[in-house]
């Protein structure tokens, strides 16, 4: 396996890995000789040119962008991108109480170093990779792809390496975790097709797949010639009770719709021939995939962690990159493309120069005038995922971890997650999105979870909060940094302590409970801002 | 007539009866079989025994009970429990007891035999005072001789655990509150009976059963017939076709309920052995440069990468965290994989214990030594009546007699459980070591390790709660007590509410519902079971000294010497042929294994927080690892340094409890 370390074991190695570090070496060799003068930016420096493409931006636009974010509201901020959880009232006084001027640069290598983050973006790429019904059909089979995304993105596996793996992906589920990608879609050519170009070319090819797309540039072979590299994946029926393998078969086409016609492969776009002699498709379309004739791959990938961050992509929709739907900033794309590259398509570096901008850590408050949100000008409110939503809460309130030895992830099954998010989603909504109608907010308000994790008996929060050497005012103090991870302001804190202050001392217990329900149901909590 | 053995010996006992039996209920009918009139003592006995504590709560009506006799068909004589020794009994008496001890021997493998300690207990009540007959005086004789001996053979049970080496015969004193273990189960079959006992008349019809669950089991019913119609649950469970519910049956329906298991029960699977050395995923973490060996470097390096695994961020680190992906799927299937460990009482399964030792070396006609690898001795305690050099299928029986290298005491108790070592003199002469940390034992030799454990959370909610919060959800005029127009809606399932008033005052307190919920949970009290198996990843069993299957920061800092202690040749590398198999073997309650645990509940190897240990601290403790570290202290660094007075950077239940106390 190719893990960063070139040298003698990519001569010697078989694997498609291997291989693509050859032809890597080869690529940078050739390049480095043609831009040798091109120094590669470091993450700071790559910052501080995302913070000038938007600056001419907003000039552009005579737009003024937001003021910068407090440290609490960073804090929280990046804790929930980089790891999906929000930070303990521990990290966030903390952070808080730190003087050094580095602290927000420090605190971004520790998150991005974290096992949490590993995790997070394991759970990401499990959604976007895996359909949602694939995912709660085949929970061992998700479970293990999550492990294998986790243990390859806390080694800081090169994002091409990653996806070709994926794409090559062969044997049985137990061996290459990865064959779920084929097996969650049937094998068949068209669905993988189509995935294969929205997820890593940022193209809505299948709109081409039964005619000649309406208003770009493909056609229909150009769908077809690249179902076609997918027409060979057999999962062969074996001796009884054997695992099924995944594997490239002799033979095999598809046709275009209505005819007979066998599509030959073809790289979308591009002008390349397709070696007819090599039986194995996949690790063409593979190594084309991240090759640097490809124009697409590196500028997809720029973008859906610039949309992971910053809330929309350079291009929105993220996975419709296409002629006719530019970027805002296209140089500043370009220049991200071409950096992330330059990185060794390196991803820690690329969400260290944007976390760094100073745009990122820009306030979401606006005034009366909203400036269009493609200009970047505030940072925008993100609504949290569903799963997200319910592991921040359980945080926030500190509902004991299940016990469980096997030690339940965030992202695995649990029925009263499951329950929970299922209330979040709808056919209508995209995986990932957040549904606000009405059963949602009376979830929130009034549903079990919330009841349980809000009630003095039965929350945790405030079950410890209930330590005697604790006064109120502290009380008042830990709950909202447990919470909403700031301190209360000198307003909120009065007007709270004069609640807890105006029951019948019995009643203390039950009007903390309100403060947290409160809190809980508060947008400031809901969203991450 | 011709005076017969039986008839002699009567009549000698009689004339040694101690005094003050006299008062004891008249033995009605004799159905064939001694073992009648001694169930209806013994269920007299329990009723004039007010101390004890019944586990089906206050609603015994003592006057009915001593005059029922229960007629049990198919009551061959009893066996006398194996480990009864050959004390100051009469030789006569032992003559008789080794018949019947074959008799019933032939009986038990017939299933239709009543389990030993059923029999000793009646030989205790006796001994109070009753009458005889030739069955229950030799379990007089034998239970006098057990308790002079010390040990009560209701507590006892062995097993046999097959260790790389061979196998370990290890012998176990289980008591439940207190009490003997089947004590427990027998007094909660005893209650069933008599609670479906409608009509009084001794016998107990299936039908009446059915007719009384709420009564009988605190269920409705259709949870006992678990989702069977009537007539398939009778062919299943009516044994022998009588329509009546026998002793024995009475038990298989009480050990499938809740699937709470029977008395004592013995499962795991050696699905891991010896590839929890070679695939262990801490060892492949470790091992950093992939040479097979675990060198000094790597060991220092491993904490911090153990650590780097957290991938839920609560300070633990779990297997699954650390597991390969493949793995992770591997462990779904558990099927095909021969036990690690048999149940070795009298209603132990020797055929198949046979069939595993014989397969091992392919014996044929008779077990050689090798069989039994690394414990000679056992094969000569088993041999020793011919001295063939084999064992047979016959003489493996001895098994359930055989003196034990290992004895290990077991109480389950809700506020002081205990696992505690009893005897290990053999093991220690061979060369074993054995520790014992808080409710565990631990039994270490250079090649392999037996962790026994015990994880006694056998509940998934906490009965004191379940009833406080029925309270505060139905009490709706809050005078303490629920009426039947409260309870008109019954949730959760509730039965009626005439059942639950036992009293009949019309009024359910409190302790009236928590004697319903402790009947609801009886059946899986009362059974203890044994998972034995090999563990997954030998070296994170090692380094997880308290058992609870995650590694902590002690566990943690401590790991680098416990890695370096493996090291026996001197290398100072650790490669896999240095590291032991380890084999957990977990004492719980009820044999669901994937029971989910109240949030607050004990964790395996970590005994209950002291009794007066305050809720903030428990809830603080946000992942349970049994102390509050400043990650998770809620407070200023100066409070924090306040409670912790040792100064070791957490704050355990003892420095809770001190501020607690404090001015």
């Amino acid at each position: 396996m190719f893990h960063g370390k070139p040298g003698r074991q990519l001569v010697e190695s078989e694997t498609m890995s291997g291989r693509l570090a050859c032809a890597w070496l080869y690529a940078a060799f050739v390049s480095a000789a043609a831009c040798a003068h091109a120094a590669l930016p470091d993450e700071h420096a790559m910052a501080q040119r995302v913070d000038a493409w938007l600056a001419a931006g907003w000039e552009r636009a005579g737009v003024l962008p937001a003021p910068p974010a407090d440290d609490a509201t960073f804090l929280r901020r990046v804790t929930l991108d980089l790891t999906g959880l929000i930070p303990t009232a521990f990290q966030v006084q903390a952070f808080l109480a730190d003087t050094s001027p580095d602290k927000r640069s420090r605190l971004i290598d520790e998150l991005l170093a974290s096992p949490a983050h590993a995790n997070h973006l394991a759970n990401l790429w499990l959604h976007m990779l895996i359909p949602q019904d694939a995912l709660s059909q085949q929970r061992e089979s998700a479970r293990a792809l999550q492990a294998y995304l986790r243990l390859a993105i806390a080694d800081n596996r090169r994002y091409d390496v990653l996806v070709a793996d994926l794409l090559t992906a062969t044997g049985d589920a137990r061996d290459a975790p990865a064959v779920l990608f084929y097996t969650s879609r049937d094998l068949k050519a068209e669905e993988l097709a189509a995935a294969t170009s929205r997820l890593f070319l940022g193209l809505h090819l299948e709109c081409a797949q039964c005619h000649d797309h309406p208003f770009d540039r493909w056609k229909q072979r150009d769908f077809w010639g690249l179902a076609a590299f997918f027409a060979r994946v057999r999962r062969p029926a074996g001796p009884m009770g054997a695992a099924q393998r995944l594997i490239d078969a002799e033979t095999g086409e598809v046709t275009l719709p209505d005819s007979n016609q066998a599509a030959t492969p073809a790289f979308p776009g591009s002008a390349t021939a397709v070696s007819a002699t090599d039986p194995n498709r996949r690790r063409l379309l593979a190594l084309w995939m991240v090759s640097r004739d490809n124009p697409y791959f590196a500028r997809a990938a720029v973008n859906r962690v610039w949309a992971q961050l910053f809330g929309r992509g350079l291009v929105e929709p993220i996975d419709d990159l296409a002629e006719h739907n530019p970027p805002s900033h296209p140089e500043l794309l370009a220049e991200l493309a071409a950096y992330f590259v330059a990185s060794g398509y390196d991803l820690r570096a690329l969400y260290r120069a944007l976390a760094n901008s100073r745009a990122y850590q820009l306030s979401s408050k606006v005034g009366t005038v909203h400036p269009p949100p493609e200009l970047f000008a505030s940072m925008a409110l993100k609504p949290m995922r569903a799963e997200q939503l319910f592991d921040c809460l359980v945080r926030a309130t500190r509902r004991p971890l299940a016990y469980a030895p096997s030690g339940e992830l965030p992202g695995s099954g649990d029925r009263l997650r499951d329950a929970f998010v299922a209330r979040f989603q709808s056919a209508l909504v995209r995986p990932g999105e957040f549904a606000a109608g009405i059963p949602q907010v009376l979830t929130l308000m009034n549903g079990t979870l919330v009841q349980e994790l809000t009630s003095p008996e039965s929350s945790g929060l405030l079950q410890a909060l209930e330590a005697p050497y604790l006064d109120d005012a502290q009380r008042i103090d830990l709950l909202t940094l447990s919470v909403l991870s700031r301190w209360p302001t000198h307003d909120e804190r009065a007007g709270w302590l004069a609640y807890l202050a105006e029951g019948a001392p019995s009643d203390r217990r039950q009007r903390l409970a309100d403060i947290l329900w409160a809190q809980v149901n508060s947008v400031e909590f809901i969203f991450n801002h | 007539m011709r005076p017969t053995l039986p008839g002699l010996l009567l009549a000698c006992l009689a004339a040694t009866m101690p005094p003050g039996c006299s008062n004891q209920p008249a033995q009605n009918s004799q159905a064939a079989g001694g073992a009648t009139p001694a169930r209806g003592q013994r269920a007299a006995a329990v009723e004039s025994n007010p101390s004890k504590p019944h586990p089906a709560g206050p609603h015994r009506t003592p006057a009915a009970a001593g005059s029922r006799s229960r007629q049990l068909s198919k009551a061959a004589p009893p066996k006398p429990h194996p480990k009864a020794p050959a004390g100051p009994a009469p030789k006569a008496e032992r003559v008789q007891r080794r018949q019947t001890a074959q008799q019933s021997a032939a009986a038990l493998r017939a299933g239709t035999e009543r389990p030993p300690g059923t029999e000793q207990q009646v030989g205790r009540e006796q001994q109070a005072g009753g009458e005889q007959q030739v069955a229950a005086e030799h379990e007089r004789g034998a239970a006098g001789e057990g308790e002079a001996a010390g040990r009560d053979s209701n507590a006892l049970a062995r097993l046999l655990l097959f260790t790389p080496e061979g196998p370990l015969l290890v012998e176990l004193e289980i008591t439940v509150d207190g009490r003997p273990f089947r004590t427990a189960r027998q007094e909660l079959i005893d209650h069933l009976m008599r609670a479906a006992d409608a009509d009084g008349n001794g016998r107990v019809f299936w039908d009446e059963l059915f007719d009384n669950t709420w009564q009988a089991l605190g269920r409705a019913p259709e949870a006992v017939l678990l989702g069977m119609s009537r007539k398939d649950f009778l062919r299943s469970y009516d044994l022998n076709q009588n329509r009546q519910v026998d002793a024995d049956e009475a038990e298989r329906l009480v050990a499938r309920v809740d699937d709470a298991g029977s008395a004592f029960s013995v499962s795991g699977t050696t699905r891991f052995r010896g590839s929890n050395l070679y695939q262990s995923a801490v060892r492949a973490l470790a091992d950093a440069n992939s040479d097979g060996l675990l060198g000094a470097t790597e060991m220092e390096m491993l904490p911090a990468r153990l650590m780097s695994r957290d991938a839920n961020d609560d300070g633990l680190v779990a297997l699954d965290e650390l597991a390969s992906p493949g793995s992770l799927m591997a462990a779904a299937d558990d099927g095909g994989y021969p036990p690690a460990a048999f149940d070795c009482t009298p209603q132990g399964r020797f055929d198949s214990i046979y069939y595993r030792l014989a397969e091992m070396v392919e014996a044929a006609s008779g077990l050689p030594a090798e069989a039994f690898g690394s414990f000679p001795e056992l094969h000569a305690a088993l041999d020793k009546k011919d001295a063939s050099g084999l064992v047979t299928q016959d003489e493996l029986q001895g098994l359930a007699e055989a003196a034990a290298p290992l004895v290990v005491a077991c109480r389950f108790s809700e506020a002081s459980p205990a696992l505690e070592l009893a005897e290990a003199t053999a093991l220690r002469r061979a060369g074993a070591t054995i520790q014992t940390p808080s409710l565990q034992v631990l039994v270490r030799t250079s090649t392999w390790q037996v962790r026994f454990l015990l994880d006694d959370a056998p509940l998934g909610y906490d009965p004191t709660q379940q009833v406080e919060g029925l309270m505060a959800l139905v009490d709706t005029d809050r005078n303490g007590y629920l009426t039947a127009e409260e309870l008109r809606v019954r949730p959760g399932g509730l039965p009626e509410f005439k059942v639950l008033d036992r009293d009949g005052d019309e009024r359910l307190y409190p302790k009236e519902l928590r004697a319903y919920y402790e009947m609801l949970v009886a059946p899986l009290l009362t059974g203890v079971h044994v998972t034995a198996a090999d563990d997954r990843d030998a070296l994170f069993a090692l380094m997880d000294s308290n058992g609870d299957g995650r590694l902590g920061a002690a566990e943690l800092a401590h790991c680098v010497s416990v890695l370096q202690s493996l090291d026996q040749d001197g290398d100072t590398a650790v490669d896999a042929s240095e590291i032991p198999a380890t084999i957990t073997a977990t004492f719980s309650r009820g044999r669901g294994t994937a029971r989910s645990r109240p949030p607050l509940a004990v964790l395996p190897g970590r005994p209950p927080a002291p009794a007066r240990t305050p809720s903030w601290f428990l809830h603080m403790d946000f992942n349970r690892d049994g102390v509050v570290t400043p990650r998770e202290f809620l407070g200023t660094p100066e409070q924090f340094s306040q409670l912790d007075v040792d100064g070791d950077r957490a704050i355990s239940a003892s420095e809770a409890n001190r501020l607690d106390a404090g001015p």
